[in-house]
């Protein structure tokens, strides 16, 4: 083989493993392949048993830093996304953008508007935990720790999530984006005692 | 509906041999199992706490304990001499903290509170312990984990 083929040969070679390690960094692609950023459906109402219907369909579907776009097949489509990085583009949302969401809130801050962002819409919303622990923006307001029920949250300043259910020891089930290695999913937690969570409310829940 | 662990107590293993999960919720219970065959259940519903001790007979004893403060997750309840130790959370909107309440037939014999000290995030019920008559924490603060001993010996 002459010296001109041996370098073109390891040229593409050494391209085509580059392009790998690349790939490896932002392998996913998930959001770009499979979301969209469709116009919200509005909605007259919500019931707090609707909306653990909608956050169900987010169980087990892993979870998006800054993200927001899951389908409904019970499986992380895009899992060991590097920790940390809102732009690795995965399956799942971030515990707040998972609230956002499943709350059926508007983009526009000042709006009590209920908003059906489908499951693939690429969506996260304005708002952190520390926001939503805040009760910034219209349809959000905190509330005593003690009077929360279903589908209320808790929200502390790096993280929140929904109640399920509340457990008979005083615990309660919690669903929740809780990380990359953990997914979207439900988990006993303890959060209604700690003080560093505070409890915060959607405006607007209909009956049930 | 599905139920964690700390709602339904269920069978890991029998006889050395790991359980299956049908195997496990059809086994499920409310109260758990204690080694002398009996179980404990506990209720905790908005300021109040139900403890009861349950054997094959029925209910052995059982207590009914109510707070002004809110009351958040029972920690531990486990049998202690003829009664139970049992380690709830107190909380308002900004604070919390760990009560110990010693019970027996005469109602609450000792009692005292404790530093929530739960900086690093753990398993929501792993904090406390008994062994012998001592209580054990499991707590945590900036400056690292400790575990600290309580005397639970009513005089």
């Amino acid at each position: 083989m002459s010296y001109v083929w041996k370098f073109l040969v390891a040229f593409v070679v050494a391209f085509s493993l580059a392009g790998a390690g690349t790939a490896g960094a932002y392998h996913t692609q998930w959001v770009a392949q499979n979301c969209n950023y469709a116009a919200p459906t509005p909605t007259s109402y919500i019931t707090r048993d609707g909306s653990i219907t909608v956050a169900l369909y987010a169980r087990n579907e892993g979870y998006q830093w800054a993200g927001g776009c899951w389908n409904d097949n019970d499986v992380d489509d895009s899992p060991g996304d590097p920790k940390s990085d809102p732009n690795t583009g995965g399956e799942g949302a971030d515990c707040s953008g998972f609230t956002f969401k499943v709350w059926r809130e508007a983009l526009d801050e000042s709006s009590t508007a209920f908003h059906q962002w489908w499951r693939l819409r690429y969506i996260h919303g304005p708002y952190t935990a520390q926001r939503f622990k805040n009760g910034d923006g219209a349809p959000n307001y905190p509330l005593s720790k003690s009077a929360a029920i279903k589908m209320d949250a808790y929200a502390s300043a790096t993280h929140m999530g929904m109640i399920y259910v509340t457990n008979p020891d005083g615990t309660d089930q919690i669903i929740e984006a809780l990380g990359e290695s953990y997914g979207t999913n439900i988990w006993t937690r303890a959060y209604r005692g700690n003080s560093s969570y505070s409890a915060v409310r959607r405006l607007g829940w209909s009956q049930s | 509906m599905l139920q964690s662990s700390s709602a339904q107590w269920m069978p890991a293993a029998r006889e050395g041999r790991p359980v299956g999960v049908s195997g496990q919720i059809s086994a499920a219970e409310s109260g758990r199992p204690l080694p002398d065959g009996r179980n404990i259940v506990i209720l905790r519903n908005g300021n109040e706490v139900r403890v009861a001790l349950v054997a094959s007979t029925g209910v052995q004893r059982a207590w009914l304990v109510t707070s002004e403060t809110p009351l958040a997750e029972v920690q531990l309840a486990e049998p202690h001499g003829t009664g139970v130790v049992l380690v709830t959370r107190v909380f308002t909107d900004d604070r919390d903290e760990f009560v110990v309440l010693v019970l027996d037939r005469r109602g609450i014999v000792r009692r005292f509170s404790l530093d929530s000290a739960d900086w690093a995030e753990t398993a929501p019920l792993s904090r406390f312990r008994v062994r012998g008559s001592f209580l054990y924490q499991l707590g945590s603060t900036p400056a690292g984990l400790f575990v600290d001993r309580f005397d639970l010996e009513v005089e």
